[in-house]
C-alpha cells in the first residue's frame, strides 16, 4: 500500500473504500499527519545572499550550467561562426585597430542573449568562446548589460583561466597574442576620461 | 412576467486560475454556466514563422521556450522530425539519453501541474510539496543540460552532451526520495473528503467525446481510451522497455487527476530501466552523429513524440535550403482545450477551476 521505486514499474492502488478509511477522510487524518510530520523536517529552501558566495547555502550551480560569456584574447580569431550560429543575432562583431590593423572580435548584448550555448559549441576548434558560471547579470542601466570584447575579456581572466590553472576546464588552444594588453587597458582609461568628461554616453 | 436572470462573465486573461493569458467568456445563470467561450491568442508569438526564419540547428532553442514547463520534449520533438527529413538515425546511446530526459522531464511537468491545480481547488498546502518534489528532478536535469528550464540539450542526430559521471546513483537517489514523497500527495489530496467531493464527476468527457475532439495524453486514457504513442507508435527505442499504460473509465477530474499520478510511478520505472540499457554500453560509444550536412533533402515528414500534455506533434516541409519552409506544430493543449466549453456546460461557477485544472493548461504552447 506504499508507493516503491522498481524497474518494473507498477501502479500504487488507491487506498479502499472501508469505514475506517471514510471517517478518516472526513476528518482529514492523513494530510493534517502529513504536514505535522513535515514540520519535523529540515528546510528545504536556501538562504541567498552574495555575501553567501564562500557559504554552504550558497546556491548549487551545476558544472555545466550556461551564464555570461567569456572571451579568450589569445584563441580568438575573429572567424564570424558565433555570429552566424546566434539564433537571437545578439552576438556582433566588432573591428578593432590595433598598430594599423584591423581585426574583429565579438561583442554581445547580455539582454537578448537566451543562453542557448550554440556559439560556445560552434568553437569547437578555438575554444575561444566559453559560458562561465555567472548568473548574476542584472543591472540598473541599459548599458551595464552590453558586454564589449574588453568586458569579455575580463570574465575569461576572472571565471576561465582560474579554472585551466586548476585542472577543472578544457584548456584554451593557443593562438599567436596579436592583441597587446596595454593597448586595451589605454583605450579602456581614455573611454572612462571620456565618459566623465560627457556623462550624457550614460 | 419574465425576467431575464442571464448575465455575462470574463474570465480572464488576467486571473490568478487561468494559467496564462487566456479568456473565458462566461454566460451565467446564478451559479449555473449556460454557456461558454474561450478567447485565446493573447500569448501568440508566430512560433511556426519563426522556426521557418532560422536555420534547422537555430531552431532548436526556440522551440525550447514553446512550453516553459516541459522544454525538452518539445526540442526533442523538433529533433526527432528534422532526423527523418535527413533521414538518419540518432545512435543507441542518444536514444536511452533522451528517453531518461523526456521521463524525467514528464515527471518534473507533472508535479507543477499537480501544485498548481490544487492551488486551484484552494488546498494552498500542497503548491510547497510538489515544487519541493520537482526541485529534485530540475537539479538532475541542471546536472546533465547546464540550465534549469530551458535546456536546449536536443540536437539533430543525437545529443549535446555525454551524461556526467556518477549521475547513476544521483539519478537512483533522488527517485528515492522521490517515492517517499509521492506517497505523501497521494495522502495528501485523495484521503480528504473536500478534494473528493469537488472532482468525482464532475467535468466528465465521455470516450466518443474525446475522440472526436481529437483529445490526447492523460486525458484521453482518462476516459477510457488506452492510447499513448509510446506504445502505438514506438520511437527512440520505447518499444524495448516494458511499463504499462495506466487507464481509467470515469472521465471526471478525479480520474484525470489519477492517471498523472498513475503515470509519475511507470515514468520512475521507466527511467531506471533506460539507466540500465544506457550503462551497458561503452563509454566510448558515439552519443551524438559527426557531420550533418547544412542542406537536408527535399521532402516533407510529419513525426510525433508523447509528451506529458499529449501528443506533441511537428510536421515539416523541406525544400533543400538550410531553412524549413514550412512547419506546423500540433500542440496538446490545443485539443485538449476544446471540449471545456462542454465541460463546464451545466455545472456550477466554482467548478470551473476544478475542471480547467484538471486539463493541464499551457498558454505558451496554447497559442504557439
Amino acid at each position: 500500500m506504499s508507493v516503491t521505486l522498481s524497474r518494473t514499474p507498477e501502479v500504487t492502488p488507491e487506498r479502499g473504500n472501508n469505514i475506517l478509511n471514510k471517517i478518516f477522510r472526513f476528518f482529514h487524518v492523513r494530510p493534517i499527519y502529513v504536514v505535522l510530520r513535515t514540520m519535523l523536517r529540515v528546510p528545504t529552501t536556501n538562504l541567498y545572499h552574495p555575501i553567501h558566495v564562500s557559504h554552504s547555502q550558497y546556491p548549487y550551480v551545476a558544472e555545466r550550467y550556461r551564464g555570461l560569456l567569456a572571451l579568450s584574447e589569445e584563441a580568438c580569431t575573429g572567424c564570424k561562426k558565433c555570429e552566424r550560429i546566434c539564433p537571437n543575432k545578439t552576438i556582433i562583431m566588432q573591428t578593432r585597430e590595433i598598430n594599423g590593423k584591423e581585426y574583429r572580435f565579438p561583442a554581445y548584448f547580455a539582454g537578448r542573449c537566451m543562453k542557448c550555448g550554440l556559439c560556445e559549441e560552434v568553437c569547437d576548434r578555438q575554444f575561444a568562446i566559453r559560458h562561465t558560471d555567472q548568473f548574476e547579470d542584472a543591472g540598473y542601466i541599459r548599458e551595464q548589460l552590453f558586454y564589449s570584447a574588453e568586458r569579455m575579456f575580463d570574465m575569461w581572466e576572472k571565471h576561465i583561466q582560474p579554472r585551466i590553472d586548476a585542472g577543472i576546464a578544457h584548456v584554451a588552444v593557443p593562438d599567436k597574442r596579436r592583441v597587446e594588453k596595454e593597448y586595451f587597458a589605454e583605450q579602456e582609461e581614455k573611454r572612462k576620461e571620456q565618459d566623465k568628461a560627457d556623462p550624457r554616453i550614460y | 412576467m419574465s425576467e431575464k436572470t442571464e448575465m455575462n462573465l470574463f474570465m480572464g486573461p488576467q486571473h490568478p486560475s487561468m494559467h496564462g493569458l487566456w479568456s473565458l467568456r462566461l454566460t451565467i445563470d446564478g451559479e449555473t454556466v449556460v454557456n461558454s467561450d474561450c478567447q485565446i491568442g493573447y500569448l501568440h508569438r508566430s512560433y511556426e514563422k519563426l522556426l521557418a526564419n532560422r536555420s534547422y540547428e537555430q531552431g532548436i532553442p526556440i522551440t525550447d521556450r514553446l512550453c516553459y514547463v516541459e522544454s525538452h520534449s518539445y526540442s526533442t520533438a523538433y529533433t526527432y522530425a528534422i532526423e527523418g527529413i535527413y533521414g538518419i538515425e540518432a545512435p543507441e546511446k542518444a536514444n536511452w539519453i533522451r528517453i531518461m530526459t523526456l521521463e524525467i522531464q514528464r515527471i518534473a511537468s507533472h508535479c507543477l501541474w499537480l501544485a498548481a491545480m490544487s492551488v486551484d481547488l484552494g488546498q494552498l498546502t500542497m503548491l510547497i510539496y510538489p515544487m519541493t518534489a520537482r526541485e529534485l528532478l530540475i537539479n538532475l536535469l541542471e546536472t546533465i543540460t547546464g540550465a534549469r528550464m530551458t535546456y536546449n540539450y536536443a540536437r539533430i542526430g543525437g545529443v549535446y552532451r555525454d551524461l556526467p559521471h556518477k549521475i547513476t546513483e544521483k539519478i537512483e537517489n533522488s527517485l528515492e526520495e522521490f517515492t517517499r514523497l509521492h506517497q505523501e500527495f497521494l495522502d495528501l489530496l485523495e484521503e480528504s473528503q473536500i478534494f473528493r467531493m469537488r472532482t468525482e464527476g464532475i467535468g466528465v468527457l465521455s470516450k466518443e467525446d474525446a475522440l472526436s475532439f481529437g483529445v490526447s495524453g492523460p486525458m484521453l486514457r482518462a476516459s477510457g481510451v488506452p492510447f499513448d504513442i509510446r506504445k502505438a507508435d514506438p520511437y527512440m527505442g520505447y518499444d524495448q522497455l516494458k511499463f504499462e499504460i495506466p487507464t481509467r473509465e470515469e472521465g471526471d477530474s478525479f480520474a484525470r487527476y489519477r492517471v498523472r499520478l498513475e503515470e509519475m510511478e511507470i515514468s520512475m520505472g521507466l527511467i531506471l530501466q533506460a539507466l540500465d540499457k544506457y550503462n551497458e554500453l561503452k563509454p566510448s560509444d558515439p552519443y551524438r552523429l559527426e557531420k550533418i550536412p547544412r542542406r537536408p533533402p527535399k521532402g516533407r515528414i510529419y513525426r510525433r513524440i508523447e509528451a506529458a500534455r499529449g501528443e506533441a506533434g511537428f510536421f515539416i516541409e523541406s525544400d533543400g535550403t538550410p531553412s524549413p519552409y514550412r512547419v506546423r506544430i500540433r500542440s496538446p493543449t490545443f485539443n485538449n482545450l476544446a471540449p471545456l466549453p462542454q465541460l463546464i456546460k451545466g455545472g456550477k461557477l466554482a467548478d470551473i477551476p476544478a475542471v480547467m485544472g484538471t486539463v493541464d493548461l499551457c498558454v505558451g504552447d496554447l497559442d504557439k
